[in-house]
């Protein structure tokens, strides 16, 4: 096997290791959310311990990446591609951070029903796993259309997140004592509008990789 | 003169000598040549055999009901079946299996099996889908060079399951129910009640609808069972409708006037269908039933029509009648109209845990349905409610 062909296996393996890191993520997000709509606190408990897989991945990524870095000395665009997994795989591992960070909400709420059933919740988890599905994918493809379209879409999730706000804001208001619960629901909400900046990122980076130029997509997304 | 002969000797010798070896070469040629056609015999019979295993293989993948799945060590997929191919999408020559399936859970199960281990079937939910996954290493000399996946859709068999155990928890709720009654009336009548002539006919009465009740919920098992195995023949006959439907409306008018409901027969004329007048009485009565179950304001309309079927209207070519009884309830959701004709299913909880019922009385009406040729389903109001409609056949 020459050396090019070595390293763009160890490429290809890599990028499935993102891709594998992504899915693990997206399944905990997705996951997490229904876990708090449904009140499952063994279902918490066990995504929460999941974490921990999330992470090692990571570091195994980083690893990996490190060592190729070290042991092929990239230049140029090879380079670039190595740096955005870096990259991208800290960002996926924040995003499987609020994933437990919504269940960790689960259990702080406590027994007892939800203030009020969950609508734009659910809408904005399935937005947000649907972007960072197709963010990797554009990674993986060098897609640079997908990867500038991704980022407006951003917008939705912060429309959403800004509903909840307000509407969580009249029940405070009409009802002081639900306070508690309502600043909870407030940063499950919050967690899901930063995980579309973090698929921002993931996106920047990869318009990066293909063209070389660094450029912010979307202001909200630092 | 003798130095001439013995030249000629020799050359003659010499000639003798190399026509021996060129019939020995001639000979091995020949030899060598039979042996060569042998063996391309062989290999053509190796190939077409070769050639035979991989349409059958080809075909076995194909006429699979699962999705079959190879992948090589390196985790590239080397073979996927159509149902595979239905499932993820067809995969790029040379994709990975992350890179195809996106899930990590295949992913997992394939480096666990590569390593030796053997995995219990992994379940995985993939859109909205539940997958039981089933992997085995392909070995050569004792070592794993590929994993073979089995993946089953059994969403199916998991809403079955999760229905029969709503199922179970209903039907023991909605027995124990009359069954309490029954209960405490015979105690009242035990303990003095019996001694009260007119208190011991009003519970006595009241035990005997708890019983009808009971016995009413027993039936409905018993029909889905008995229908379901298509032992219940029917009698079609060319039946007036009017007088059918006119029976089933009268039957439930005081139940509607106690909710303050309208119930109401748009007339039908003299239309009639080929039906068994019993059995489509029975889809009636439960589609009645239902609307008012789940109706607290406004009525219930039942009305009948001629209909033609044809490509656009989904309805199969040919002549029917549609039968619809409409309300003005709580109407139902998208998930519900898909699935509120399974057995033992019933909507929203919440919404629902004031009513009795088995669950199994939209179940009957499409089997009946059905077994007349016909069609049952249901559709969303524009103003409040819902309108069930089914298509019988007629002359």
């Amino acid at each position: 096997m020459t050396i090019r062909k070595g390293f763009e296996e160890s490429l290809k393996r890599l990028q499935d290791d993102v891709l594998m890191l992504g899915s693990m993520v997206e399944e905990a997000l997705v996951e997490s959310v229904q876990i708090l709509k449904n009140r499952d606190f063994d279902g918490s408990r066990r995504l929460i311990a999941y974490d921990e897989r999330v992470n090692e991945k990571r570091f195994a990524i980083e690893n990996s990446t490190l060592s190729l870095i070290a042991l092929q000395q990239p230049v140029a665009a090879d380079m670039r591609t190595l740096a955005a997994i870096l990259e991208i795989a800290t960002e996926l591992e924040r995003i499987g951070d609020y994933a437990k960070g919504i269940c960790n909400i689960n259990l702080m709420i406590g027994e007892g029903p939800l203030l009020k059933p969950l609508v734009d919740i659910p809408r904005m988890v399935e937005h947000a796993r649907d972007m960072l599905h197709r963010a990797l994918e554009a990674f993986v493809r060098r897609d640079l259309d997908t990867a500038r379209a991704i980022p407006k879409e951003d917008d939705v999730l912060d429309n959403l997140y800004n509903q909840v706000y307000r509407e969580l804001l009249t029940l405070i208001m009409a009802d002081p004592t639900r306070m508690d619960q309502a600043t909870l629901l407030l940063w499950v909400a919050h967690n899901l509008e930063r995980t579309g900046d973090r698929i921002v990122n993931i996106c920047e980076r990869i318009v990066f990789t293909i063209t070389g130029s660094m450029k912010e997509m979307n202001n909200s997304a630092q | 003169m003798t130095i001439g002969w013995w030249i000629a000797g020799v050359l003659l010798l010499a000639m003798i000598a190399l026509s021996v070896q060129y019939w020995r070469l001639k000979q091995k040629l020949e030899r060598q040549k039979a042996e060569t056609d042998l063996l391309q015999e062989r290999l053509a019979d190796a190939e077409q055999e070769l050639t035979d295993v991989k349409a059958r293989r080809k075909k076995l993948l194909a006429a699979s009901t699962q999705a079959l799945i190879i992948v090589e060590n390196d985790f590239t997929v080397s073979s996927a079946n159509k149902v595979a191919r239905r499932l993820f999408g067809k995969p790029e020559k040379g994709a990975t299996l992350m890179s195809w399936t996106r899930q990590h859970q295949l992913q997992e199960v394939v480096a666990y099996t590569l390593d030796g281990e053997k995995m219990p079937p992994q379940y995985l939910n993939y859109n909205e889908r539940a997958l039981e996954v089933h992997a085995r290493a392909i070995k050569e000399n004792k070592e794993a060079v590929a994993v073979a996946l089995a993946i089953h859709d059994v969403t199916k068999l998991q809403r079955l399951a999760r229905a029969r155990r709503d199922f179970v928890v209903n039907i023991s709720h909605e027995l124990r129910t009359p069954l309490a009654s029954i209960q405490l009336l015979t105690d009242t009548l035990l303990n003095g009640g019996l001694d009260n002539p007119a208190m011991a006919l009003d519970l006595t009465n009241k035990i005997a609808g708890q019983v009808d009740t009971l016995t009413q919920m027993a039936q409905e098992v018993l029909d889905l069972s008995l229908i379901e195995s298509g032992k219940v023949p029917l009698k079609m006959a060319n039946t007036p409708l009017q007088p059918i439907l006119e029976a089933e409306v009268d039957r439930f008018t005081p139940q509607a006037r106690r909710k303050k409901l309208t119930l109401t027969l748009t007339p039908v004329g003299d239309l009639s269908a080929l039906v068994d007048d019993r059995m489509i009485s029975r889809v009636i009565s439960n589609l009645l039933h239902n609307a008012i179950k789940f109706t607290d304001q406004g009525g219930v309309t039942v009305s009948a029509n001629k209909i033609k079927g044809n490509d656009s209207n989904d309805v199969p070519t040919g002549r029917w009648v549609k039968i619809t009884v409409s309300d003005t309830g709580l109407g139902l959701s998208p998930e519900d109209l898909t699935r509120i004709f399974e057995r033992f299913y019933k909507v929203d909880k919440a919404r629902n845990c004031k009513e009795a019922g088995t669950g199994l009385g939209l179940s009957i009406a499409r089997h009946i349905v059905e077994a007349h040729g016909g069609k049952i389903w249901a559709e969303q109001n524009n103003g409040p409610g819902a309108s069930f409609h089914f298509i019988v056949p007629t002359e």
